[in-house]
This record gives C-alpha cells, sequence and structure tokens, in this order.
C-alpha cells in the first residue's frame, strides 16, 4: 500500500515527508523525548544533597531544582538541633525550663507547629513498630556521646545511665498542637529522620513543578522519582566494610531508598570501634548489623525504619520488613552475612 | 506493518550512488562514536572541586599539579598526578578525604564533610549505577 505514489520526478512526496516525520520522532522518543539531565549539589543538613531533574527545558528544570533545593534548607533551619534558631532547637531550650506558675508555658506545654507535628506523630508510629528502638527522644544521650563534635570518646558509664533515663517515646505527651515532655531534660532529636523528610519534601516541589524524572539524595538517603530516560533508576548499596565498593544494585522507580550504617562516624577506643547509632536501650551503639537498606514509598518513613531496624537486629527486623507492606529492604549482620527481603531477593543484582 | 525500510521508503532506490557513500559513512561516524563513548573512553577528563556553595571549579586531569584550597575548617591541599586526584593534606580531624586516596574515574568523588569540599570526576562514558546508598 505504501508503494503507490502518484508524483513524478524528485519532489518528495507529502506521505514520505510525514512518515520521515514520524520516523524522527520515534527517534526523539527512544532516545528518552529529548530530556536532558540538570543537577545541583550542595552542602546541607550535615552531608551532600544532590538534585538531578530530567526535562526539555533548562530553565524550568533550573527553576524546579533551586525551589527544591530552598525547600530542604528551610527544613535545615527548622529541624535541626544544633542550629541554635531552628524550631527543634527551641522546644529542647523550653523542656528544660522551670515549670512553676512563673514559667511561661503553662504545666510545661509547648508549642510546635503544625509541620513538626505530624513529623513527631510519625517518629512516635515508627518507635511503635520497632519496639522502641527508633526513639527522636534520643537527644540526652547523643548529647552524652557528642558524636557531632571532634572529641571522640566513650563517656562515663554513670553519665550514660543517667541519660537512659530520660530516654523513651512514651514520654512525649502529644495534644492539642502541643507537647509535653514528662520528664525534665528531656529533648528531642531528629537526626534518625529529618533527611528523609527533607528528601520528601524536595520530591513534593519537583512534583508541583511537573517535573516527572528526578532523584533527590542527601548523603545516600534518596528518593527516584519516575524513570530515567525510560529506564529504572539504577541503585548501588555500599559494603560496609569496604570503602567505596557496593555490595550489589537494584532497579527502582518511584521509590526511597535509605541505607544506615555503622561506618558513617565512628571511632576506636581501646581497640572497640564505637558509631554513632545508639541503642536507646543500652545506652551505647548497636552492634547486631553492619548496615541496613530499606525500599520503601516515603524517605520519611525508610529513614526512621532502617535506623531503627539497625538497633532492632537483622532477625526480627527482617521479620519486620516482611510484614510491612510496600516496604523491602536488605540488612548486613554484624558477621557481614547479607540478606534481601522477599521482594527483592530476586531483583537485587550481587556484585561481589 | 512492515519493517522493511523499502516499504517506508519507496524513493530509496533513488538514491545515487554518492548519497549511499554519505548515509553509510555518517552511520559508520555514528556508530564509531557511540562505541567510543560508552565503551572505551571510560577515563576521566576533568576533576569537579567545589568548596562550599560556592560555584565549581573544573580542572584538567592531563596536567599535574597541587592545588591549595581554603575549606571551612582550613587548609585542604589536593594533588592531580598522572591523571588521577586526591586530597593530600585537610584541616579537618578524621581525615576521611586523605583515607579515600586516589580517584580516576567518572562518578567517583571525595568528600570533606567538615571542610565541605566535594571533588568528582567528569569524563565521557556513562557510569554504571546512577547513585550509591549508604
Amino acid at each position: 500500500m505504501w508503494g503507490e505514489n502518484k508524483h513524478k520526478g524528485f519532489e518528495i512526496g507529502k506521505m514520505e515527508k510525514f512518515k520521515a516525520l514520524i520516523f524522527l520522532l520515534l527517534i526523539f522518543f527512544i532516545s528518552g523525548c529529548g530530556k536532558k539531565e540538570y543537577s545541583k549539589v550542595e552542602f546541607l543538613m550535615d552531608t551532600i544533597v544532590e538534585i538531578k531533574v530530567y526535562h526539555k527545558s533548562k530553565a524550568k528544570a533550573q527553576e524546579a531544582i533551586n525551589s527544591s533545593m530552598e525547600e530542604m534548607r528551610r527544613i535545615e533551619q527548622k529541624m535541626s538541633y544544633f542550629l541554635p534558631g531552628s524550631e527543634v532547637s527551641r522546644i529542647n531550650k523550653e523542656a528544660l525550663l522551670e515549670r512553676g506558675k512563673e514559667s511561661p508555658l503553662a504545666e510545661g506545654w509547648i508549642p510546635v507547629s503544625d509541620e513538626l507535628l505530624s513529623l513527631l506523630r510519625e517518629s512516635v508510629l515508627l518507635s511503635e513498630l520497632t519496639k522502641g528502638c527508633f526513639d527522636i527522644t534520643i537527644y540526652p544521650l547523643w548529647k552524652i556521646w557528642k558524636f557531632e563534635g571532634e572529641n571522640l570518646e566513650v563517656p562515663d558509664e554513670k553519665e550514660i545511665k543517667k541519660g537512659l533515663q530520660l530516654v523513651g517515646y512514651n514520654n512525649i505527651i502529644i495534644e492539642n498542637g502541643k507537647i509535653k515532655f514528662v520528664k525534665r531534660g528531656m529533648g528531642i532529636d531528629l537526626g534518625g529522620i529529618a533527611k528523609g523528610y527533607a528528601v520528601d519534601a524536595a520530591i513534593r516541589v519537583l512534583k508541583k513543578k511537573n517535573i516527572n524524572s528526578a532523584m533527590v539524595n542527601a548523603g545516600g538517603d534518596m528518593y527516584v522519582l519516575g524513570k530515567k530516560q525510560g529506564k529504572p533508576w539504577r541503585i548501588g548499596i555500599r559494603y560496609p566494610r569496604r570503602e567505596r565498593e557496593i555490595l550489589g544494585t537494584i532497579e527502582i522507580e518511584d521509590r526511597a531508598i535509605v541505607t544506615s550504617g555503622d561506618y558513617e562516624r565512628f571511632f576506636f577506643s581501646g581497640g572497640k570501634r564505637y558509631h554513632h547509632i545508639i541503642n536507646p536501650k543500652t545506652g551505647y551503639p548497636a552492634d547486631e548489623c553492619q548496615s541496613v537498606t530499606i525500599v520503601a514509598k516515603e524517605a520519611t518513613f525508610a529513614d526512621g525504619l532502617a535506623t531503627g531496624i539497625f538497633v532492632l537486629g537483622p532477625k526480627e527486623g527482617m521479620a519486620l520488613i516482611e510484614n510491612l507492606e510496600g516496604v523491602e529492604g536488605v540488612i548486613v549482620n554484624k558477621e557481614g552475612d547479607v540478606s534481601a527481603s522477599s521482594g527483592l531477593v530476586s531483583k537485587i543484582e550481587y556484585v561481589n | 506493518m512492515s519493517l522493511l525500510l523499502r516499504d517506508w521508503f519507496p524513493r530509496l532506490s533513488m538514491l545515487t550512488r554518492n548519497d549511499r557513500i554519505l548515509i553509510f559513512s555518517l552511520v559508520a561516524i555514528a556508530s564509531f562514536s557511540f562505541v567510543k563513548l560508552f565503551f572505551i573512553s571510560n577515563e576521566g577528563r576533568e576533576a569537579l572541586i567545589k568548596v562550599g556553595n560556592g560555584p565549581v571549579q573544573r580542572v584538567s586531569l592531563k596536567t599535574d599539579r597541587r592545588i591549595n584550597l581554603e575549606g571551612e575548617k582550613g587548609k585542604v591541599v589536593i594533588e592531580v598526578k598522572e591523571r588521577r586526584v586526591r586530597v593530600v593534606e585537610s584541616s579537618c580531624f578524621q581525615k576521611i578525604c586523605v583515607n579515600t586516596g586516589w580517584i580516576n574515574k567518572p562518578g567517583q568523588n571525595i568528600i570533606c564533610l567538615p571542610n565541605k569540599v566535594l571533588i568528582t570526576i567528569e569524563g565521557k562514558g556513562s557510569p554504571k549505577i546512577d547513585a550509591v546508598s549508604y
């Protein structure tokens, strides 16, 4: 049917022009709809944040990246416990105030913004899921260990015992837009969840700007939106004891992937290794796992869960992953053995 | 629908010998560049250096040299040698950046968080993975 052509001479027929156009469009389509990669890297939230966007328009991509980065900066200003002006710092300060009649806070009730309140609720939910192994009230212990400082040393046992008494998510009461700590000296540290929350928030901004192919990566905790040039994103999972090596890769789209590992901040003392993921029940670094990677629909949830399961341990942790819908994971136990949840077993490609 | 090129473009037979040579050479050049781009040239050409939230500096790996930077905490010294880069000296306390050693492949990086220094390698050739979760 294509063979017939009534035109004569060297003039190109309309039909052929049309077909050539379709051919070209097809090539463009195959090569990723002409979308180009735009990215930006910034030092934020005590780590490196990278936002990568695939889009046809340079201006739109860059505008979306900037707004998204701005959103993460806003969250850092609000959730960081070491920036003195943050809301979390204000809460921790007010929690220390006297509760007498002269106190500006009626019986210790501290007002909290809606945004932080919903994150606190999610934190408590994660605490319940992980039997208290993820706990934002770890703040007093974190202060004792001083992992953000430069002189890393094992604190006095008595101090840790004292700190332990102030830890417990059950001792936060949330009511009418306010929170109250049952014991004085308590405080909150969102370090185990804030990065994930910021990643989700950055993705929400990108979606609002009609971006449908992007990655937001906050120091290895990330979310991948849509596909990358027609294919799923390929993400590596780090080998805990081998610097710059990966144990395997997985392909994901529209998913968060977050890893908690014992290699990010650590020091040696008396031949023993001490790292920054503190077990809220013992007051010492959790030692059942080397790393826990969680794949889930939201980075906030994945972040908290990875920390919680790291403390919970490989056996109970894997059982929890299997019980949660839409959640998969990879756990490296203290011997260095790797296990993947049922949904990932066939998908993970081992490198080493 | 037919998948034969001839059926899509019935006037293909009208091409002269020179047309065919031109098309053939274009396709040959394109495939050659493709192969070169994706399979052969996997070595980095440039290092990208970012200090704090400042602009990105590009440094060619062809010339050996030392670069002194002023990081958040103080001095950071970077060395380029034999198409590789490393941090030789840093004012941070854990020296993770120095211990990272040499990097030379696209996608590899050296990070000094206390000094807010990031060094990555850029080059032709696509890295096999998009990111690493750690």
